[in-house]
């Protein structure tokens, strides 16, 4: 993988037919072993997260991976020398942290809440569409399909059928 | 009843409100929090009682402003947060609070009026292709009955206020030139303002109206021509311009809005062919050599393309094959952009499409005419004439007033110019006359630790002048003892004097340093310095330090390669002007202390209240040899209680990679060490990521993130020890937003929590430098994970109180000094050194 030029395109390993350019390659491997996750199993060379081994050829990867050498370089090297003069005497402070706990803030949970726009980012289509359904849903209450079933169709569509406001209707693509 | 049921129900949501900031605090107008909707969702307990709804919706009493108007909004639903709210009311907010409040101004304009609209949006195809942005608009423009008076048309998309008669539509029209062309318009959907594409469509309405002020679009922003600046001892004018984002941010939707500068050369690439010489054998060589990897603009599709070669065996009269036909590129520039070439027999330029790549031909390239190619940009030879730079900086680099002034500017020319008014008003949206109101706090000065004592750092964060009266914090106790100077013959009386300022303002350091093994070499060509070290190798020196006749970068890497790859010795480089100079004593404390810290000690220390805290700091460079390579580096700190010393690390990666794919093994080496040090696992990590846009963080956290959340559950129980805290933060230091302060820039220390942070994001931005020139830019931080347990305010001060300790500077840095030294370190090796540095380093600053 190293020898690439920049306009070199690499498949990836989850299926032989992607092929790609080089720079897209990590977005590439996000989204395919989502997909692939129950069908092809791969595993992640430990040295370099970029490596996709399948199981037999694990072990023997492992062994010969280039990028072992920066544990390999560490293993069989002289460690730093660690002198006693560079410690120090305890630097008291104006106070002690140690035994706080606070929980953590998660901002989705505000988000929930809150009448802002919210985006759907990387998302797979099908969830895309599904979030923004929900966001409109949340934000403009229960009313949300009766609405936009009777505004937008009664213009366009069927004049034929009576109009019934709890039909479910065809729905819209969000591209 | 409705008033109580109301009451009663809203309060809760009021705390939420109140504690996530002090309401309505820092706008101008009187408006209350907004109200927090109760959250409907996937309840399945949907409520029958929806007239209830409706009875609670006639509290308008709590909203003075009736900006979101419209029944629909304000129905809210009694019954179903309880189900939402599993968390106590008490609950967690982003914000801080504590330090000294100040009152800034952002450059944020907020959005007034929220549209309440539908819009359609209809995807508008032309046959055959019409490549020209303007011409599609001009023909679309033709059939404004049909469509609407205010509709939006940006090539591509089409947003209108009304549906169209049907779905699916056809038109017809004809170009200026003749030619026809079939329209083909279809139905996508409907935007309403409850969803991302919202902020598009605002978006796109602010460029129309920008675009009423006479702007030009160049690249991604937009540039007043008429306002430009001529330098014109070097050819070029600086275009000034807006760089613009609505966003919803906090609670309101805001526009951004950043000026920006343009560089553009007066001159096309035909008028640079024109200069070269008349020789013809020369000519070629002297063109390519001037143009080749120049980044043009191309004024028709307003494109820039980077140029990769010269060909001169083509011409404009060459033909290729445009969709099965053989055309010219006269006739092709004729009859798609409305252009005339004028020299027929001018070379072309070659350019390897780097986006198309991906379709078809992975080798397309792009040909392009040098009488239509606009340079822009500033060559390497630009960049190092310091006249030239700074005569841009005077203009781009403004102080906070003159910034403010011509956000203000800009602001009101939106507002009373007619034709963009005229488009905002089309479309109901109103921004707000003045700047945002943003409240923040500044962070208390920090303490100076030194061996004996404690400085302040003082309201501007800088504590050059305690090293008069302070001494280093740890030095080694038997001084620098064994060491060897290197330096030409002629220069012996340049190094007595540097060796005199050294010791002076050593030993005022508390530093012992005794005289060196001298080595006098008879040139100062690279090989001899190189075998001068070698041939000290024998006595061990414990730091070797080269006087050198100037900068010259050759000698230096092989110096440096010297001592950090092949053997395990930090090296000193000192040019002799250094030591002429007069300042020389304020110049050997700076050299004092970084031999103090290249042999792996520490200068000083913040105080810090947290035990069993690792902090590692992350940030990639490139290569400047190879273009494929990267570095990535990793550098950690022991506890900074009792150990302030720093581990660090680096090791070879993809320059194609956004994301690193190795940051566990280095993580783990960092766990190791610390582990050496301390004998158990550090309780809590703060992992600061540097060298990541902000676009990418999704894809970072599923990659990264996770990976390293995994492995340190592995590794902790593997040790027996409790389970990790870790708090992953992405730091940005290239972001828009600026604060002001009275017309001026807020002090070191400023943190901003609230208004114009976004809302999905657990983030803050923290002025720590002080800002000298310009405009100070604020660091933006972003928790992307934290299952640390620590409050905002503690996180926020601990990421202050690491931009303390960069100790080639005495003052605070504006990313923390671990991911300053990992920078620092990534560009070493990538710059100078070209391969993995020896592990016995790790420990020491030998890259400082």
């Amino acid at each position: 993988m190293e020898s690439l030029a920049e306009k070199d395109m690499i498949a990836c390993p989850y299926n032989k037919e992607h092929v790609m350019l080089r720079r897209k390659f990590q977005q590439h491997i996000l989204k395919c072993r989502e997909i692939h996750k129950d069908t092809v199993q791969l595993l992640v060379c430990p040295f370099n997260n970029a490596h996709l081994v399948p199981e037999p050829e694990f072990h023997q990867h492992c062994k010969s991976c280039e990028d072992r050498k920066i544990i390999v370089q560490y293993q069989t090297s002289e460690p730093a020398v660690l002198h006693a003069d560079t410690r120090h005497e305890k630097i008291e402070a104006d106070e002690n942290w140690d035994d706080d706990e606070v929980e953590d803030y998660n901002p989705q949970v505000y988000c929930a809440q809150a009448n802002i726009v919210r985006e759907p980012i990387g998302m797979f289509p099908s969830e895309r569409k599904a979030f923004i359904k929900e966001e409109e849903r949340r934000r403009r209450g229960d009313n949300y399909d009766e609405e936009e079933q009777g505004k937008s169709k009664s213009r366009a569509e069927s004049r034929h059928t009576p109009y019934n406001p709890n039909q479910q209707r065809s729905k819209r693509s969000y591209k | 009843m409705s008033e109580n049921q109301g009451r009663g129900h809203r309060r809760p949501h009021g705390t939420l409100d109140e504690s996530l900031g002090r309401p309505g605090s820092s706008t101008d107008e009187k408006r209350d929090e907004p109200r927090a909707k109760v959250f409907k969702g996937q309840s399945e307990a949907s409520t029958s009682g929806q007239s209830s709804g409706g009875v609670v919706a006639r509290e308008p009493s709590h909203e003075s402003s009736r900006r979101e108007g419209g029944p629909v909004q304000e129905r809210q639903h009694l019954d179903s947060y309880d189900i939402v709210r599993t968390r106590p009311a008490d609950i967690v907010s982003k914000q801080g609070k504590e330090g000294e409040p100040i009152s800034l101004q952002s450059n944020f304009f907020r959005l007034q009026t929220k549209p309440e609209w539908r819009i359609v949006h209809y995807h508008v195809d032309f046959e055959p292709e019409l490549e020209n942005i303007r011409v599609r608009m001009g023909i679309l423009s033709n059939h404004a009955n049909i469509l609407g008076a205010g509709y939006l048309f940006d090539g591509k998309q089409l947003f209108t206020h009304k549906k169209l008669e049907k779905d699916s539509i056809v038109l017809c029209g004809q170009s200026k030139m003749g030619t026809d062309y079939k329209i083909s318009i279809k139905c996508v959907g409907i935007v309403s303002n409850a969803e991302p594409r919202f902020l598009q469509v605002l978006n796109l309405i602010l460029r129309r109206s920008m675009k009423g002020l006479k702007l030009e679009l160049v690249g991604r922003n937009l540039f007043d021509p008429h306002a430009k600046i001529p330098i014109r001892d070097h050819q070029m004018e600086l275009w000034p311009g807006y760089e613009t984002s609505i966003r919803q941010h906090e609670k309101d939707i805001m526009l951004c809005a950043e000026i920006t500068h343009k560089v553009m050369r007066t001159e096309t690439v035909y008028e640079i062919l024109k200069r070269c010489s008349n020789n013809p054998s020369r000519h070629q060589d002297e063109f390519r050599a001037n143009v080749l990897d120049l980044v043009v603009l191309t004024d028709y599709n307003n494109k820039t393309y980077r140029i990769n070669d010269v060909d001169f065996a083509q011409s404009p009269k060459s033909t290729f094959s445009c969709k099965g036909k053989d055309v010219s590129f006269i006739e092709y520039y004729l009859t798609k952009y409305n252009i005339r070439i004028r020299d027929h027999n001018q070379p072309l330029l070659i350019s390897k499409n780097k986006d198309k790549a991906q379709k078809i031909n992975a080798s397309e390239v792009v040909v392009l005419i040098p009488e239509l190619c606009r340079v822009t940009g500033l060559t390497e030879s630009m960049r190092s004439n310091f006249q030239l730079m700074r005569a841009i900086s005077d203009y781009t680099r403004m102080n906070p007033d003159r910034r403010i002034d011509r956000l203000r500017r800009f602001n009101n020319r939106l507002q009373n110019t007619a034709d963009s008014v005229k488009v905002l008003n089309d479309w109901n949206m109103k921004l707000d006359e003045n700047l945002i109101n943003v409240q923040g706090r500044i962070i208390a000065p920090q303490k100076i630790v030194f061996n004996q004592s404690k400085c302040s750092s003082g309201e501007s964060a800088d504590w050059t002048r305690c090293f008069r009266d302070q001494r280093l914090l740890t030095t080694p106790s038997e001084g620098i003892d064994r060491w060897a100077v290197i330096t030409p013959e002629r220069n012996s009386f340049d190094l007595k004097t540097l060796l005199d300022s050294l010791f002076r303002a050593a030993s005022g350091m508390g530093l012992k340093i005794r005289s060196p093994h001298v080595i006098k070499i008879q040139d100062d060509r690279t090989g001899s310095y190189v075998r001068a070290m070698d041939s000290c190798a024998d006595m061990d020196p414990k730091l070797i330090l080269c006087l050198v006749p100037n900068n010259n970068v050759e000698r230096y890497s092989s110096i440096k390669k010297r001592g950090c790859v092949d053997r395990a010795v930090p090296t000193q480089v000192v040019t002799i002007k250094t030591s002429k100079n007069r300042g020389l004593l304020s110049i050997a404390t700076k050299i004092a202390i970084q031999l103090n810290c290249k042999l792996g000690y520490t200068p000083w220390m913040i105080e810090l209240p947290l035990s069993g805290l690792m902090t590692i700091g992350f940030d990639i460079a490139k290569s400047a040899r190879d273009r494929r390579k990267a570095y990535g580096a990793l550098v950690a700190s022991m506890d900074l209680q009792q150990n302030s010393t720093y581990f660090s690390t680096v090791s070879e990666c993809s320059a194609f990679d956004v994301l690193a794919n190795n940051l566990w093994p280095m993580m783990a080496k960092a766990l190791r060490q610390y582990q050496r040090e301390h004998q158990k696992l550090p309780t809590r990590i703060l992992f600061y990521r540097d060298g990541v846009s902000s676009g990418s963080l999704k894809q970072l956290f599923e990659y990264e993130v996770k990976d390293i959340v995994e492995k340190l559950d592995i590794e902790y129980k593997r040790a027996n020890s409790g389970p990790p805290m870790l708090a992953y933060i992405v730091v940005t230091k290239s972001s828009n937003t600026r604060f002001f302060r009275n017309g001026r820039n807020p002090p070191p220390g400023t943190v901003v929590d609230n208004i114009v942070t976004l809302p999905e994001r657990y983030d803050f931005y923290l002025v720590s430098q002080a800002g000298r020139q310009g405009t100070v830019s604020p660091t933006g931080y972003n928790v992307l994970y934290s299952n640390i347990r620590l409050s905002p305010d503690q996180i926020q001060k601990l990421t202050y109180k690491m931009c303390h300790l960069y100790y080639n500077w005495s003052g605070t840095t504006r990313v923390p000094a671990v991911c300053q030294y990992a920078k620092k370190l990534a560009t070493f090796v990538g710059t100078h050194l070209h391969s993995i540095p020896q592990n016995a380093l790790e420990k020491k600053f030998y890259y400082l």
